[in-house]
């Protein structure tokens, strides 16, 4: 299959729903055991921080929320641009099933950072860059979300989630250098493309797995998601029909 | 290894010396956010094959009705 033949049948929810039943078992299964391993790693083996001591194992939770809620939004923004520019009808499902995933790990990295934050600051929030721009990051999922629900009709609340994902993706960036560009409390990224961690093996490799896990969650997630919008949505079909008839979903 | 190692032990690990708070309260957190989003599609799968049984359910009784109407 070329990626051209791809992106056409991206096109069809009946093909998408057809192959990712598998994707999303395979995804979930690869989920549970890193999650699994990188959680019992980073709190029982993983040295403690010889300033933070314990409280440093937040950094396993706090960072792989962080990292995730950031993809999320940029997958949206993606979404934004197909829908706007093919009127992919898939776009605008993962748009949809993005948004509750996206608030709720965005929330967690907030959270998670206040719980961080108050033994090793002496506060639980710091209206500095990084924790403010996390918060527009939130408000931006609050605005998807609200958004959707008080248009009645299903395209044009499409298009302009669309519209604002697309605009709403120049936070990104701002999240990303915000620690560089400003003075901030908030420590710098432990992960660089151009240069080594910052921490040794023992300390990043289980952030390492409990990231990539998190990723795999999302991509269960996202998938499982999808398939129940796709139901819904084709919910008059005859292949809809069938499968519902069969018991099986 | 004695019962009372193993609580000590285990005592150790749950207070994280002195962060237990921070740190627990945030994985609970973490748990809790993983298990409201497996939920919530697994909750809606079921939702969804419920509501669809009980619509063909109606269908078949709607259809055997209307036929003992017309006295077939």
């Amino acid at each position: 299959m070329t990626l051209k033949e791809l992106w056409h049948r991206l096109g069809s929810p009946r093909w998408f729903y057809q192959i990712s039943g598998r994707l999303r078992l395979v995804l979930g299964s690869l989920a549970l055991l890193l999650l699994a391993v990188g959680t019992v790693w980073g709190l029982a083996f993983a040295p403690a921080d010889y300033q933070q001591g314990n409280s440093f194992r937040i950094i396993y939770v706090h960072v792989p929320s962080a990292l995730v809620a950031q993809s999320a939004y940029l997958l949206m923004g993606a979404s934004g641009v197909v829908l706007l520019v093919w009127r992919m009808k898939l776009a605008d499902m993962v748009l949809a099933a993005t948004v509750p995933f996206g608030m709720s790990m965005t929330a967690l990295a907030l959270f998670t950072g206040a719980v961080w934050g108050k033994p090793t600051w002496g506060a639980w929030w710091v209206w500095d860059a990084r924790t403010t721009s996390m918060l527009v990051l939130f408000f931006l999922y609050v605005a998807l979300y609200a958004l959707r629900q008080a248009i009645p009709r299903p395209e044009t609340a499409g298009r302009a989630c669309a519209v604002l994902a697309v605009i709403g993706v120049i936070n990104i960036p701002i999240i990303k250098y915000s620690v560089d560009w400003w003075l901030t409390l908030h420590q710098p990224a432990t992960f660089r493309l151009t240069a080594a961690p910052t921490m040794p093996p023992e300390m990043w490799l289980p952030l390492a797995v409990n990231a990539l896990g998190i990723y795999c969650f999302f991509g269960a997630n996202l998938v499982g998601r999808l398939r129940l919008e796709i139901l819904h949505r084709e919910r008059g079909t005859a292949w809809v029909r069938e499968r519902l008839a069969a018991g099986r979903l | 290894m004695s019962l009372a190692e193993i609580g000590a032990l285990l005592g150790e690990f749950l207070a994280m010396g002195g962060h237990g708070l921070y740190v627990w309260l945030s994985y609970g957190a973490a748990l809790l956010v993983v298990v409201y989003n497996s939920l919530s599609v697994r909750l809606r799968e079921r939702h969804y094959l419920r509501a669809w049984v009980d619509l063909e359910r109606r269908h078949a009784h709607q259809r055997q009705t209307s036929n003992q109407n017309r006295g077939v």
